[in-house]
C-alpha cells in the first residue's frame, strides 16, 4: 500500500512542479529560472527552451540522482524536479503539464520500487551491502564544515579553527557516548563557520537595485502551488521517501534522517543569498524552496501531518520574506562566500566519503574484486576526462560490483 | 588585465589562472555578488565563476545582476566544451564564463589564455 502512496505523493508533487514551470511561477534548476518567465509569457519559443532545459537536466539527473536512488530507494529530488521543468516548460497547456507531471511521478517511483525488489531477490541480495556506501559519509559529515571554512577562510581559521573546534566536540561526544555524535560535530562545526561568517558587518548596506526590487512581490504569485508543494515535499521527507542531495540520501538509507535534516539547514543557508538575488532578478521562484531548508524541515518533525504544515509554513515564509533575507544577505556581506564554500564541502566530502564507501560495500559483497572494481572506475573515470561526476562513481561502481558478483555466481 | 574568479574549487582555479595569466595582470578570488559587482563597475575584466552544471550557481548572481549578454555557459554538468568554444566564448565580449568543476582543469587554461591574447588563432592553446 505504501507503494501505491508514495507513487501518487511524487506523482502529485512532480505535476505541481510542472504546473509551476508551465506559468512561469518557479523552476527547480538555477540554470533555468532565468528564462522560465519569458517561456511562460510567450518571449521565447518553448520547444527551443525545453531544449535547453534537457541539456543542463539530463546529466544530473543521471549522475546526481540516479546512483543514490538506486543504492537507496531513497528518491533523490533531482530525479522529480528537472523533469518537472522540462514538462512545464515544453507544455502549452496546464492540463498537459499535469497529466505528464503525474505521470513521470508515478513511473520514477515504480521504477525505483522494482530496482529494490530486484537487489534484495538476487541469488546474491545487495539492497543491505549497498546501505554500507554511507556508512563512511556519516563519520565524516563533521568535515563539511571544515571544510567549507578552510574553502571561504583559508588553512588557519578554517582548517584549524573550525577544524579544531570540530574535531574536539567529536572526540568529546564519541567519549561522552552520545546517540548522535556526528550530528553533534557537525552541529558544532556548522555555529563555528557561521560565527566566521558573521564577523563581517556592514553598518549601511547598499540600496537593493530598483530592477531587483519588483521582483519581491512578482514572486508571490506562485504562493498557492508553491507552498502545496512545500507541504508535500516535507511529507515525503518526512516518511523518508525523498531526500535532498546525495549526502542526504545516503543518509536516509542508512536510517539517519536527523543526520541529513542538518545538513539540509547548512545547505540551505549556502543556498540563501544566491537564490534570494536570482529569484529577485528572475522574479521566478525555485520550485523546491532553497536547498534544502523545506525537505529538512520534514526530515527534522518526521510525523508527517505536523510536516505539512511545517513545509508549507516553511516554504510560505521564504516566499514571503526574501525582501527581509536580502537586507540580511546584504548586511553580511560574508553569506555571499559561505555559499561556495558550504556547496564545495558538502560535494568534496561527498566525494571521498561515497568512494571509500562505495569501496567498502563492494569488497564486502565481493571480496578482493570489489576493490578492484571500484578503483578501477574512478581511475577509468579520471583518465578519460571525467565524464560521470566524482560523486556518483562509487555508488555506480558498487552497484556494478554487487551485479557482477551475481553475473559470475550464475555462470559458475 | 585583471581576472576574478568565484564560486567552488576557488584554491585550484585562483592556481590554474595564475600559472597562465601573464604578467601584470591581477587574479583575484571573491564572492559570485562582488565578481558580478566588480565587472558591472568595469573594476574587472573577465570573471570565471564554477559550479557543479556551469549553469546554476556559477552564472545565476551575474546573469541576475548582468544579464544574460554578458554571460556565457561554457559547460553543461555531462558535457566538457572543446578548446574551439572556449576561444570562441572568449572572442564574444562576454565577460563572466561558468564553468563545471569537473571541467576547471581542461578548460581554465585555455579560457585564460584566450582572454589574454585574443589575437591568437582558435584552438593553438592545449
Amino acid at each position: 500500500m505504501d507503494t501505491v502512496w508514495r507513487a501518487l505523493l511524487f506523482g502529485a508533487i512532480t505535476a505541481l512542479g510542472a504546473v509551476a514551470a508551465q506559468r512561469g511561477y518557479s523552476a527547480f534548476h538555477d540554470g533555468v529560472r532565468p528564462f522560465v518567465r519569458d517561456v511562460a509569457a510567450g518571449r521565447r519559443e518553448r520547444r527551443e527552451a525545453a531544449g535547453s532545459t534537457w541539456s543542463m537536466s539530463w546529466g544530473f539527473i543521471l549522475y546526481y540522482g540516479a546512483p543514490f536512488s538506486l543504492a537507496t530507494g531513497v528518491m533523490e529530488k533531482h530525479i522529480l524536479g528537472l523533469p518537472a521543468d522540462w514538462i512545464g516548460i515544453r507544455s502549452r497547456r496546464v492540463s498537459l503539464a499535469v497529466g505528464c507531471g503525474l505521470l513521470w511521478g508515478i513511473c520514477a517511483s515504480a521504477l525505483l520500487s522494482s530496482t529494490q525488489w530486484v537487489f534484495a531477490n538476487l541469488p546474491l541480495p545487495m539492497d543491505q551491502h549497498l546501505l554500507d556506501i554511507a556508512r563512511p559519509l556519516l563519520a565524516m559529515m563533521p568535515l563539511i564544515p571544515v571544510v567549507a571554512a578552510t574553502s571561504q577562510f583559508g588553512v588557519r581559521l578554517g582548517g584549524f579553527g573550525v577544524g579544531g573546534v570540530t574535531g574536539a566536540a567529536y572526540v568529546a561526544v564519541i567519549a561522552l557516548g552520545t546517540d548522535a555524535p556526528a550530528a553533534i560535530a557537525f552541529a558544532v562545526g556548522g555555529i563555528a563557520h557561521l560565527f566566521l561568517v558573521l564577523r563581517e558587518r556592514v553598518d549601511t548596506p547598499p540600496p537593493l537595485p530598483e530592477e531587483l526590487a519588483a521582483g519581491k512581490s512578482e514572486i508571490r504569485r506562485g504562493t498557492v502551488a508553491l507552498v502545496l508543494t512545500g507541504a508535500l515535499l516535507a511529507v515525503a521527507t518526512s516518511l523518508l521517501w525523498l531526500g535532498g542531495e546525495p549526502a542526504s540520501v545516503m543518509l536516509i538509507g542508512l536510517g539517519h534522517p536527523l543526520e541529513a535534516g542538518l545538513i539540509g539547514i547548512y545547505s540551505w543557508i549556502g543556498f540563501a543569498p544566491l537564490v534570494t538575488y536570482t529569484a529577485l532578478a528572475s522574479r521566478a521562484y525555485t520550485s523546491a524552496g532553497m536547498p534544502d531548508g523545506v525537505l529538512a524541515t520534514g526530515l527534522l518533525v518526521r510525523y508527517p501531518p505536523a510536516a505539512a504544515v511545517v513545509g508549507a509554513l516553511a516554504m510560505w515564509g521564504e516566499l514571503w520574506g526574501v525582501g527581509r533575507f536580502e537586507r540580511i544577505i546584504s548586511r553580511f556581506p560574508g553569506l555571499h562566500g559561505a555559499g561556495a564554500g558550504i556547496r564545495d564541502g558538502i560535494l568534496l566530502v561527498s566525494e571521498i566519503a561515497l568512494l571509500i564507501g562505495g569501496a567498502i560495500s563492494a569488497d564486502a559483497m565481493w571480496p578482493s574484486v570489489g576493490f578492484y572494481i571500484v578503483g578501477g572506475f574512478w581511475l577509468l573515470n579520471e583518465a578519460s576526462g571525467r565524464r560521470v561526476m566524482r560523486v556518483a562513481v562509487g555508488p555506480l561502481a558498487a552497484i556494478a560490483a554487487g551485479l557482477a558478483h551475481n553475473l559470475q555466481y550464475w555462470l559458475s | 588585465m585583471r581576472i576574478v574568479i568565484y564560486g567552488m574549487g576557488r584554491e585550484q582555479v585562483l592556481e590554474l589562472v595564475r600559472s597562465v595569466a601573464p604578467a601584470g595582470s591581477t587574479v583575484d578570488s571573491l564572492s559570485d555578488y562582488q565578481a558580478a559587482n566588480e565587472i558591472r563597475t568595469g573594476q574587472a575584466d573577465a570573471a570565471i565563476g564554477v559550479c557543479q552544471s556551469g549553469a546554476g550557481g556559477a552564472l545565476a548572481i551575474p546573469m541576475a545582476l548582468l544579464g544574460s549578454a554578458s554571460c556565457a555557459q561554457l559547460s553543461t554538468p555531462s558535457r566538457q566544451p572543446t578548446d574551439d568554444e572556449i576561444v570562441a566564448a572568449a572572442g564574444s565580449g562576454k565577460k563572466v564564463f561558468g564553468l563545471a568543476l569537473g571541467h576547471v582543469d581542461a578548460a581554465v587554461p585555455t579560457l585564460v589564455r584566450a582572454l589574454t591574447t585574443p589575437a591568437a588563432p582558435a584552438g593553438s592553446s592545449a
